[in-house]
């Protein structure tokens, strides 16, 4: 990530991997505000989804890296789109979805 | 009350933190994801190789007896000096060159061994004679213009030639040459003596066991700047009869089937080429930074086993051999042949370049290796379909047996003819399938997943996926248009060459050319 540095790799996924609590700790806020009881199985897999999402966009930058940018693209969507309609019908189904009477 | 007070709430924070933290983990994965294909740490070879971190695919799980496609289906033959391409196109031009026949003669008048190689293949001969042609026409190619285009290109390949591969003299070749030897004194040179040569020891030392043999001289291969090392037992099957350097006329009248007493084992390593110049092959891909680098280390090597009192001889890049190398590469547990007729490796694909030092030490040999590689080139195709000259076969499954085995035989006067035709000053080379294959990739996280899941899946599902991105994802050229402008082609690449082979980007030249391939 920063070629000829020894320390700001590590810095950088240190940042990363707090960024991961504010994201979880965020979903559960946007789960408590929408008046949906937190289920950690629902939490979970809403985060696998997106941890999936960022890996298939970092599989396409990777192959931009290695001057492919083409075959980046394709993979970013032919890859990314099944993720993104997942994502989505997790959001209606565990956030959005209305209470039962 | 703080958070009042600065009106935002802990839950909105948490929210719009989240969200701002979900946007920038995506843009971090990107950034990462970008920075990883780009690395120095994806370019193996050229890294943490002294330290043996190139060899990082675990190979004990799919060690096997016998190789793909080694498993003998008739008589095994040991192959005639001139099923060497080099030696027979040699010994052609020098038939050629005396007067004694020229090709108005026809193939039935083609004298000695070479002719007798000839006749056994209609319609060979025509192919090489008009490969010869071609040299002539891409000398002249050279001389009206392309040494401006491809001025740093052919620069980075002489460089590494002439550096020390080739030195029309006959000296200071590294490693050293018994031929040499014998045309500078004109007495035979057998290796019982040049294998032997400079060893001062009265007696070898002994290694402890072959285990700790195998172990030192693996870890040396690495410090001597290799990827890859196996070792395997020699087997005569695979030498050339009719062939040992040193001796009058290479062998060729006098040496016979015979075998070195003291040839037991043969260690086997090599490096890859130039990533992002074999990518951009033909013009701007060189074997020769691969083959200086694994002929360095087999001259180390040599003289590192002779000083524990060995002997020990080296075989090298570009064709100072007396054996097949493929063979042994696979023999040696290192991967497994492909279509294209080369060995391929789990780490670097078909972008593998290998050298060997024969010598009798006993060692724990290594296992062959059953990667399904092969069977991923019984679907995959890309290298035939590419192929600019049609030397790959198209056949779902081996059909031609090679003195007694049973694989896809690459057609080697074609693929030369490609070779002679190429834009640089020695032409020497295509490698267009070597670039375009789906395992020769430079090492990131995408292919690793992909190289460790591929063997073990026992459904073929990940293989067919794998194939399936492959043909569709990426970009490929049409194989004409990899060929010289003066020969029909567009002079593409696969890959557009690195900013630092590009002549307009340094040298005061005219670019009157356009880029085809991939940025």
């Amino acid at each position: 990530m920063f070629p000829g540095s020894t320390m700001l790799n590590y810095i950088f996924w240190m940042m990363m991997g707090a960024l991961q609590v504010l994201i979880v700790m965020g979903l559960v806020e946007l789960l408590k505000s929408h008046g949906r009881k937190i289920v950690w199985w629902q939490v979970s897999l809403i985060y696998l989804g997106f941890a999936v999402f960022c890996s298939v966009i970092a599989g396409g930058t990777t192959l931009m890296g290695e001057y492919e940018t083409i075959a980046g693209w394709y993979f970013i969507g032919v890859l990314g789109l099944p993720v993104v309609i997942c994502l989505a019908i997790l959001a209606r189904l565990f956030v959005m979805k209305k209470k039962s009477a | 009350m703080k958070t009042e007070a600065c009106g935002v709430s802990r839950r909105n924070f948490l929210k719009f933190g989240g969200v701002a933290a979900a946007a920038s983990t995506l843009a971090g994965s990107g950034a990462a994801g970008f920075a990883i294909g780009r690395s120095d740490d994806a370019y193996t070879g050229y890294g943490r190789t002294y330290q043996g971190a190139d060899q990082f695919f675990n190979r004990e799980p799919f060690r096997c007896e016998t190789p793909a496609m080694m498993d003998p289906v008739g008589k095994v033959e040991r192959p005639e000096w001139t099923g060497y391409l080099f030696l027979r196109l040699r010994a052609l031009v020098t038939i050629i060159k005396s007067g004694e026949w020229t090709p108005d003669m026809g193939v039935d008048k083609l004298p000695g061994p070479v002719g007798d190689h000839y006749r056994s293949r209609p319609g060979e001969l025509k192919i090489m004679l008009e490969s010869l042609q071609r040299s002539v026409k891409r000398t002249q190619a050279w001389e009206d213009g392309k040494h401006e285009r491809y001025a740093l290109a052919g620069a980075y390949n002489m460089a590494y030639r002439k550096g020390g591969m080739d030195n029309s003299d006959r000296t200071n070749r590294i490693p050293a040459d018994p031929d040499d030897e014998h045309m500078r004194t004109g007495k035979p040179v057998p290796p019982e003596d040049w294998d032997f040569r400079g060893i001062w020891r009265k007696k070898p030392m002994e290694f402890k066991s072959p285990a700790h043999a195998s172990k030192l001289v693996k870890r040396m291969a690495h410090q001597f700047g290799m990827s890859l090392v196996g070792i395997a037992k020699f087997d005569p099957r695979f030498m050339f009869k009719g062939l040992m350097r040193g001796m009058p006329n290479k062998g060729h009248e006098t040496w016979g089937d015979k075998v070195p007493k003291h040839w037991k084992s043969i260690i086997v390593f090599g490096v890859p080429m130039n990533w992002d110049g074999t990518y951009s092959a033909i013009g701007y891909s060189t074997s020769f930074d691969a083959y200086f680098r694994s002929r360095c280390a087999a001259s180390l090597m040599e003289q590192f086993l002779k000083e524990l009192g060995h002997p020990a001889r080296a075989q090298f890049p570009g064709s100072n051999y007396e054996i097949m190398m493929s063979p042994y590469v696979q023999m040696a547990g290192l991967g497994q042949y492909s279509r294209a007729g080369l060995v391929m490796v789990p780490e670097l694909g078909a972008n593998f370049r290998p050298a060997a030092v024969i010598t009798d030490i006993e060692f724990e040999y290594d296992k062959p290796i059953d990667v399904k590689m092969a069977d991923f080139c019984l679907k995959c195709k890309i290298c035939a379909e590419q192929c600019p000259s049609g030397a790959i076969p198209f056949d779902d499954t081996p059909q031609t047996v090679v003195r007694g085995f049973k694989r896809w035989r690459l057609d080697e006067e074609k693929c030369y003819q490609q070779w002679a035709s190429g834009p640089t000053q020695d032409g020497l080379g295509c490698r267009v399938c070597v670039g375009v294959c789906p395992y020769s990739r430079k090492n990131t996280w995408i292919h690793t997943i992909s190289r460790e899941l591929e063997p073990r899946d026992p459904t073929g599902l990940v293989a067919d996926g794998l194939l399936a991105m492959q043909k569709n994802f990426f970009k490929f050229q049409e194989a004409e248009d990899y060929r010289s402008d003066w020969d029909g082609g567009k002079e593409s690449s696969y890959h557009n060459p690195p900013w630092w082979l590009r002549a307009e980007n340094f040298l005061n030249v005219e670019k009157d050319w356009e880029y085809h391939g991939m940025d």
